[in-house]
């Protein structure tokens, strides 16, 4: 291990664990930069709360090391326990001391000293200034939510860990709270790790997304990289809309019913499409058929069925109105080609709109 | 499905746990002691030191007597619960009050009443002879206890089955009268089967209970189990007949506890469906007035005429100045040995509480066995059980406070369970995980966090147990320090030696510590 990840914020290593046989983390690798927001996003029960405790002490490790700025606190014949990490935790259901009110709450991993200002000091930064006699049931979900946030700041923790701490709130309020949380952790420097199974709030609010499925982590990156450049078509499907279909790859060309494009690899390939670089247009020759159709207002989510079984979902401008039967042409600007699952693994290619002809629509 | 793998939200806990383990452990253990040795008497052949034909003896009238109970209590109290839940009669609240407090009356007190009423000095052969009647004799043996056990038991049945009749589908009955039935028909064919779960749960608590009773049958003597065990012990140097005696009693009453347990669940599944539920039940005129007049006649007899009672015996006492014993010295001891108890248990509750609220598996399991394993056991066959216990295997525990404490504390420990856990069930473990996030160690966190979230039930478990104890008879009895007489031993020899005046001075003190504040206690429980 260099140096260099030694002095991040948090970081874990091959983490295993399995509990009554059922593995929950196989793997598991994780970094995050000081400062910034990493969101470990997956479907439920992928093992992301179970990583995440374990990252927070809760949960013993069967093996596999943690780091919290360079210190060793999980690893061989090594153990911090929670209190002596300086990590804070907020937690799904808040879990705020419902004996104790706002100010009492916030203070409560303060040492005794400074105490009083640091509270008003937190408090005014996640904008519930002089609630500190409040207590924590008078509070509305959104306000309890950052009361959270405002104890797990207090005492100024290396890294703030969040488990789906959007999921209580109703939709409206969650999308201006993650807005909120957003530039409070910004403003306050801190590093934060959430977990979520939201792709929307995920690629909304990180810095640095995590793709977690089957107890590992199978990519990372900022979220708009992750998601152009999905590793596996696992990601590609998770992560926004994807439609698949078999194609065979010869002579460094693979051919479609919409177009053909260049490729480095040979056999059978599968290829992915995003509805939103797929255009259609009504031509009487056209070579799908409108299956289907959903309007939007802003924009329509079309169906259309292709030659060799293919089916593409194309969402575009709401004109024209295309409805199910109608002939249409089709074009599309850009695909991602996968191996096989049963292949050998090689890094999967993305091909934009290359200067091939491929915005290829043949009138027959 | 990987989702298996992560531990339902409510019972996972903080890694260091191991502590609460042996924690509970250590606790529970006790109890294995006497239910040990009654399982020792029951297959060791104690039993046959006892004559076949004196068993079949005490068990045909424990059996007599248990029938008519259960059989009388399911009619008044079933009726009692149907006119408080299912009709418009007026000052249901009051009448609820009034036929459940008598439940906390101690059965002992219950005799004292029944014997101090009558016989030829008793309060209402005087005033009977005042009026010109003749004098009321001694009720004594069957009848008596009968009465007096019929009495107190009503608030069960009441208890167990209003909650059933106020959850009747009422679509059930009008779907049978419209396809023709009258309203007897709809009675046994609909209403009936709809409450039997209750009434059956009602029935073997009340079963459960007479043959648990020692006070009321010692004192009108009528030949059942625990009499008979109490005459063996106090007649004998021979253990073994006693202990046999307690053997096969105890075995009856796990049996019961079992039969009772296993009804319980199908009752819940029975009425916990949530309904419709129907407009009461008009009663005209007439009807009010019957209500009120059976409510009013059970009350008088169940609580009115037993305070009564002793309160002229009182009177009679301070006016002929006989009354010079005063039990305060009983008083304060039955309030030490309260006390002590209802501490020890609270303490000893929170490990079981925790690992039993935050863990499902084999060893939680037999964990909340444990606790539950006395329930039930009538408190006779536990002391007995206890003092072979201690004679063989550990001496110098025998008739000490400390025994007698610790016995308390394993059979009243499920009632200081449940509310502790209902508080702590509302702690949820992210709590004290925030709390070690925030810094604090695990002791700190408990102290901080857990036991201030837990105390609201912790308090009122041991305020119940505080109350309980105070009113134990039987385990008192075969358990104290010699010399260590208790407010409820007092009020039970007084009687059993014909000095009412001095019982019922006893007997009222503990009405007014005990019984009064524990009708209080359970109030929310009883008008819900």
């Amino acid at each position: 291990m260099n140096s260099f990840a030694d002095h991040r914020p948090l970081s874990a290593r091959a983490l295993h664990k399995s509990f009554d046989g059922t593995v929950a983390l196989d793997d598991f690798n994780l970094e995050v930069e000081s400062g910034s927001l990493l969101t470990v996003l997956g479907p439920s029960g992928v093992g992301k709360t179970t990583a995440l405790r374990i990252l927070a002490g809760f949960e013993m490790p069967d093996s596999g090391t943690v780091r919290v700025n360079g210190q060793t606190v999980n690893g061989p014949g090594v153990f911090v326990p929670p209190e002596r990490r300086q990590v804070g935790m907020v937690f799904q259901d808040y879990a705020l001391f419902p004996h104790l009110n706002v100010g009492r709450n916030v203070a409560f991993g303060l040492d005794a000293h400074p105490r009083d200002q640091r509270v008003s000091v937190v408090l005014e930064m996640v904008g519930l200034a002089g609630f500190e006699k409040r207590m924590p049931h008078e509070l509305s979900a959104g306000q309890q939510q950052r009361v959270a946030l405002a104890r797990a700041l207090a005492p100024g923790p290396q890294v703030i860990l969040a488990d789906e701490p959007f999921s209580n709130l109703d939709a409206a309020l969650r999308k201006r709270l993650r807005a909120e949380v957003r530039s409070i952790l910004r403003e306050a420097r801190t590093t934060t790790i959430m977990v979520t199974h939201d792709q929307e709030e995920a690629l909304a609010v990180s810095d640095q997304l995590a793709l977690m499925n089957e107890g590992r982590v199978v990519q990372t990156g900022p979220p708009d990289h992750v998601y152009r450049n999905p590793a596996t078509s696992w990601v590609a499907e998770f992560l926004g809309d994807a439609d698949f279909f078999d194609a065979h790859a010869k002579g460094g060309r693979i051919t479609t019913p919409f177009g053909t494009f260049p490729t480095t690899r040979s056999g059978k390939v599968k290829v992915m499409v995003r509805p939103e670089s797929v255009t259609v247009f009504p031509h009487a020759q056209g070579v799908a058929v409108v299956t289907y159709r959903e309007f939007f207002g802003h924009d329509q989510l079309l169906s259309v069925k292709l030659p060799g079984k293919i089916t593409l979902r194309a969402r575009c401008w709401p004109q024209p109105a295309l409805a199910p039967g109608d002939r249409v042409a089709v074009s599309v600007d850009g695909i991602h080609i996968f191996d096989e699952p049963q292949a050998p693994p090689a890094p999967p290619e993305t091909l934009p709109g290359t200067p091939l002809p491929q915005r290829v629509v043949i009138p027959r | 499905m990987m989702e298996a793998a992560h531990p339902a939200p409510r019972l996972r806990a903080l890694p260091p746990n191991t502590w609460w383990w042996v924690l509970a452990g250590v606790v529970m253990l006790p109890a294995a002691a006497p239910l040990g040795v009654l399982a020792y008497g029951l297959v060791s052949g104690v039993v046959t030191t006892v004559p076949i034909g004196r068993l079949l003896e005490l068990a045909a009238n424990t059996g007599a007597l248990g029938a008519a109970v259960t059989s009388t209590s399911l009619l008044i109290g079933g009726a009692s619960a149907w006119l408080v839940s299912r009709t418009d009669l007026p000052g249901k609240k009051l009448a609820t009050v009034l036929v459940l407090t008598p439940f906390a009356v101690p059965s002992f007190v219950g005799a004292l009443a029944l014997l101090g009423a009558t016989g030829a000095d008793g309060i209402l052969s005087t005033a009977w002879a005042w009026m010109g009647g003749g004098v009321i004799r001694y009720p004594s043996g069957f009848w008596a206890a009968w009465l007096v056990l019929t009495l107190i038991s009503v608030p069960l049945v009441h208890l167990a089955v209003a909650p059933a009749v106020r959850s009747i589908n009422p679509t059930l009955e009008e779907a049978a009268r419209g396809l023709g039935a009258g309203r007897l028909k709809v009675f046994w064919t609909v209403t009936l089967p709809q409450l039997r779960p209750s009434l059956t749960a009602g029935a073997l608590l009340v079963g459960l209970y007479t043959l648990s009773d020692f006070g009321a049958v010692s004192l009108l003597r009528y030949d059942t189990f625990t009499r008979a065990i109490y005459l063996e012990y106090a007649g004998r140097v021979d253990r073994r007949p006693a202990l046999g005696l307690a053997a096969v009693l105890a075995g009856v009453a796990v049996l019961l506890v079992w039969l009772e347990r296993s009804t319980r669940t199908r009752g819940v599944w029975f009425t916990a469906r949530p309904r419709r539920t129907g407009s009461p039940v008009r009663l005209g005129l007439g009807g009010k007035i019957l209500g009120w007049g059976f409510l009013g006649t059970l009350v008088t007899v169940s609580l009115l005429v037993p305070v009564a009672v002793l309160i002229a015996w009182v009177m009679r006492g301070l006016i002929s100045g006989v009354l010079v014993d005063q039990p305060w010295a009983e008083l304060g001891r039955s309030m030490w040995v309260a006390l002590l108890t209802a501490l020890v248990a609270a303490v000893v509750v929170a490990p079981v509480a925790m690992v039993t609220t935050r863990y499902r598996n084999r060893w939680a399991g037999l964990l909340e066995g444990g606790a539950w394993a006395l329930y039930g056991v009538p408190h006779i066959a536990v002391g007995m059980a206890m003092i072979v216990f201690t004679l063989w295997l550990a001496r110098p525990l025998y008739q000490t406070l400390a025994l007698l404490v610790g016995v308390y504390v394993v059979m009243f420990l499920p009632q200081i369970l449940g509310p502790s856990r209902d508080s702590l069930g509302r702690v949820s473990p992210s709590m004290e995980e925030a709390s070690r996030s925030l810094g604090k160690s695990p002791l700190r966190t408990f102290t901080g966090i857990t036991l201030p979230l837990m105390a609201p039930g912790l308090l009122s478990g041991a305020a119940l147990v505080f109350l309980t104890t105070l009113r134990e008879l039987p385990a008192a009895l075969l358990l104290r320090p010699a010399g260590f007489e208790t407010l409820a031993i007092r009020v039970w020899s007084a009687t059993g030696e014909g000095f009412y005046t001095q019982g019922a001075l006893a007997g009222l003190l503990l009405l007014l510590v005990a019984a009064l504040p524990l009708a209080v206690v359970t109030r929310h429980e009883l008008i819900r």
